[in-house]
């Protein structure tokens, strides 16, 4: 399956175009990573033409398009789904809408590949600079940024993945669904979900939020890792997901795909007060 | 030439087909108003979200009811701004979506020229200049056009816009969402006499001014409560007189062909009664398109697209779909 993967939704970028073909590691022909989300109405179909550009691709090459559904930035993901859904729609192409939070987890699962595969590198490093050691099965919060004082959190319990291990929707089990918070409660309730799991021992932090999560747990004298992942890595993990998806029947309807809010507007909730 | 059209600048959803700039093939609008009603006013945020939610099935319905394929298409027009940009940018993503899906030419359109334009929907061969009052919840401008894309403003509201001042008034009356239209009926049993307001007179420029309009008729009914019907009829009526005088001068400072009126509260029947006159009397033609057309819709968005393609062809290429949304966006 040739599938275009496009993620927005937090501080960076990301587009690929992927090559997938049954249980084996895709071939990612190209992978676009860009650090301007604010430019991303401007950007993003300049961005798609140049990745299938690089890919050698023409729209007819396309068969399927995956795009990460957030939580995140919410004009962001709107403009990233508006257009997917439309190219979706109007070329006829197979549509996935891929839990960001799950990308960033099955990142988190495989060990960084060799060096053959240099855009897809997960940069892994714990607090004091050296790489981590992953345990066999740890315990995962992937966060992201929400409004100030809040970060967005999803809890998986993982197992580690060799990088060219066939694909496992398995690996990440989701413990706990997004949701968003202060730092220091989500810190908590990780923690506490860990805990139940017998993984309190083995705490890993991935996403845009790890720094201020980290800082609450580090009060708490709670050793934990944190990761990296690369905009590009978490592009072709999309990607990945999405071609599971469709792979599964599972794939999304363009006239009813929407994105992972997780929080109701801000009028709304005043309105509850 | 059959030009798509599509408008998510405010609190409607719309997608539309216009043939040859003049035939309405299909003109879908999806009104969000009721999502809206609990908050007394557009939410910026609940109106991105319907628009996402919404936009592409109607695409989907407009292709079906009007029996076409995407291929069909030869121009892309959105309504790029003014108007809340995160409802903006879920139109105009989707129409560079479909633009390169297809590699038609796509552009942004100003929803004020929008506006503008819906007369021509309704009288295509209308005769320029014209002196064309846009009125709607958002904005409140005079403006002469002298031809396609040439444009002047001679005159905007200095506060709020009219069919702000009706909806805030509305409210205050009790009455409930979409409040324009709520006030003209219970209008039609009221005195328009029975209270005096003061209308603003900003001579010599041709600018309005409806804050201190707004209040008074807030404060009229908070003293009389029971007099609903009165004080909507004495608001509209004042409301109206002020914009009947502001044009009555503009059209004796700027002889035209044409006086044309647009906008949502293009839909309240006595205004267009009151212009109708001012026109009659100062012996030009008078043009307000179908009440439909008059609100927030994607026709008007394809019509004026395909008079800007028109006049102005220009080298269509993936630079071109760099066009962004803007909050503000002047049609002058
Ligand atoms: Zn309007």
């Amino acid at each position: 399956m040739n599938i275009l993967s496009v993620e927005t939704s937090g501080a960076q970028v990301g587009i690929a175009a992927l090559q997938i073909e049954g249980n084996t590691p895709p071939v990612p022909l190209a992978v676009l990573g860009s650090r301007e989300p604010r430019q991303l109405s401007r950007s993003i179909i300049g961005g798609i033409a140049s990745t299938l550009q690089r890919a050698n691709w023409t729209l007819d090459d396309v068969q399927a398009i995956a795009v990460g559904i957030g939580p995140g930035s919410w004009t962001s993901l709107r403009i990233a789904l508006s257009t997917c859904k439309t190219l979706a729609q109007v070329r006829g192409w197979q549509l996935a809408g891929v839990p960001t939070f799950d990308a960033m987890a099955h990142v988190a699962c495989r060990e960084a590949p060799g060096q053959h595969a240099e855009q897809m590198d997960v940069a892994q490093s714990s607090a004091n600079g050296s790489m981590p050691h992953l345990p066999e099965e740890f315990a995962l919060l992937v966060t992201g940024r929400c409004r100030a004082g809040e970060v967005y959190g999803k809890i998986f319990g993982c197992r580690r993945l060799t990088f060219d291990a066939p694909f496992e929707a398995t690996a990440a089990q989701v413990l706990q669904p997004e949701w968003a918070d202060a730092p220091d409660a989500v810190a908590e309730l990780f923690s506490g979900v860990a805990h139940e799991r017998g993984r309190a021992g083995s705490l890993v932090l991935i996403g845009d939020g790890s720094d201020d999560v980290g800082a609450a747990l580090h009060r708490h004298n709670r050793s934990h890792v944190m990761l990296n992942a690369s905009i590009e890595a978490l592009a072709v993990a999309v990607g990945r997901l999405g071609a599971a998806q469709i792979a599964c029947g599972l794939s999304a309807n363009p006239l009813e795909l929407q994105p992972l809010y997780v929080m109701p507007s801000a009028a709304e909730r005043n309105l509850g007060r | 030439m059959l030009t798509l059209g599509i408008e998510t600048s405010c609190d409607e959803t719309s997608v539309a087909l216009l043939r040859d700039g003049r035939e309405i093939v299909v003109n879908l609008i999806a009104s969000q108003v009721e999502a809206h009603q609990l908050f007394g006013g557009v939410v910026p945020e609940i109106a991105s979200r319907k628009h996402l939610e919404i936009l592409n099935p109607l695409l989907f319905a407009a292709e079906r009811k009007a029996g076409i394929t995407w291929h069909d298409i030869d121009l892309v027009a959105v309504t790029h701004g003014p108007g809340l940009v995160g409802a903006l940018l879920v139109g105009v993503a989707a129409a560079k979506a479909l633009s390169f899906a297809h590699d038609i030419p796509c552009l942004g359109v100003n929803h004020i020229e929008g506006h503008i334009l819906s007369t021509l929907l309704e009288k295509p061969d209308l005769e320029f200049p014209m002196l064309c009052l846009v009125v709607s919840g958002g904005h409140s401008d005079l403006v002469l056009m002298r031809g396609f894309g040439d444009y002047t403003r001679l005159g905007r509201t200095r506060d709020d816009a009219v069919g702000e001042a009706f909806d805030k008034v509305a409210r205050a009356l009790g009455l409930p969402m979409p409040g324009g239209p709520m006030l003209e009926r219970v209008a039609r049993d009221g005195d328009p006499h029975a209270i005096s307001f003061g209308v603003s007179n900003l001579e010599p420029s041709f600018d309005f001014s409806y804050s201190g309009l707004k209040t008074a008729g807030a404060q009229a009914i908070a003293r009389q409560p029971q007099r609903v019907a009165d004080v909507a009829s004495s608001f509209q009526g004042a409301a109206i007189n002020q914009l009947c005088g502001v044009v009555t001068r503009a059209l004796h400072e700027h002889p035209v062909a044409t006086l044309g009126l647009c906008g949502g509260v293009a839909a309240n029947g006595a205004l267009r009664g009151a212009l109708q006159g001012v026109a009659q009397n100062a012996g030009v033609d008078f043009v307000v398109p179908d009440k439909i057309l008059c609100t927030d819709n994607a026709a008007m968005i394809a019509c004026a697209g395909y008079y800007r393609f028109r006049e102005q062809p220009f080298e269509y290429s993936l630079q071109s779909l760099e066009f962004e949304a803007h909050s503000l966006l002047p049609v002058a």
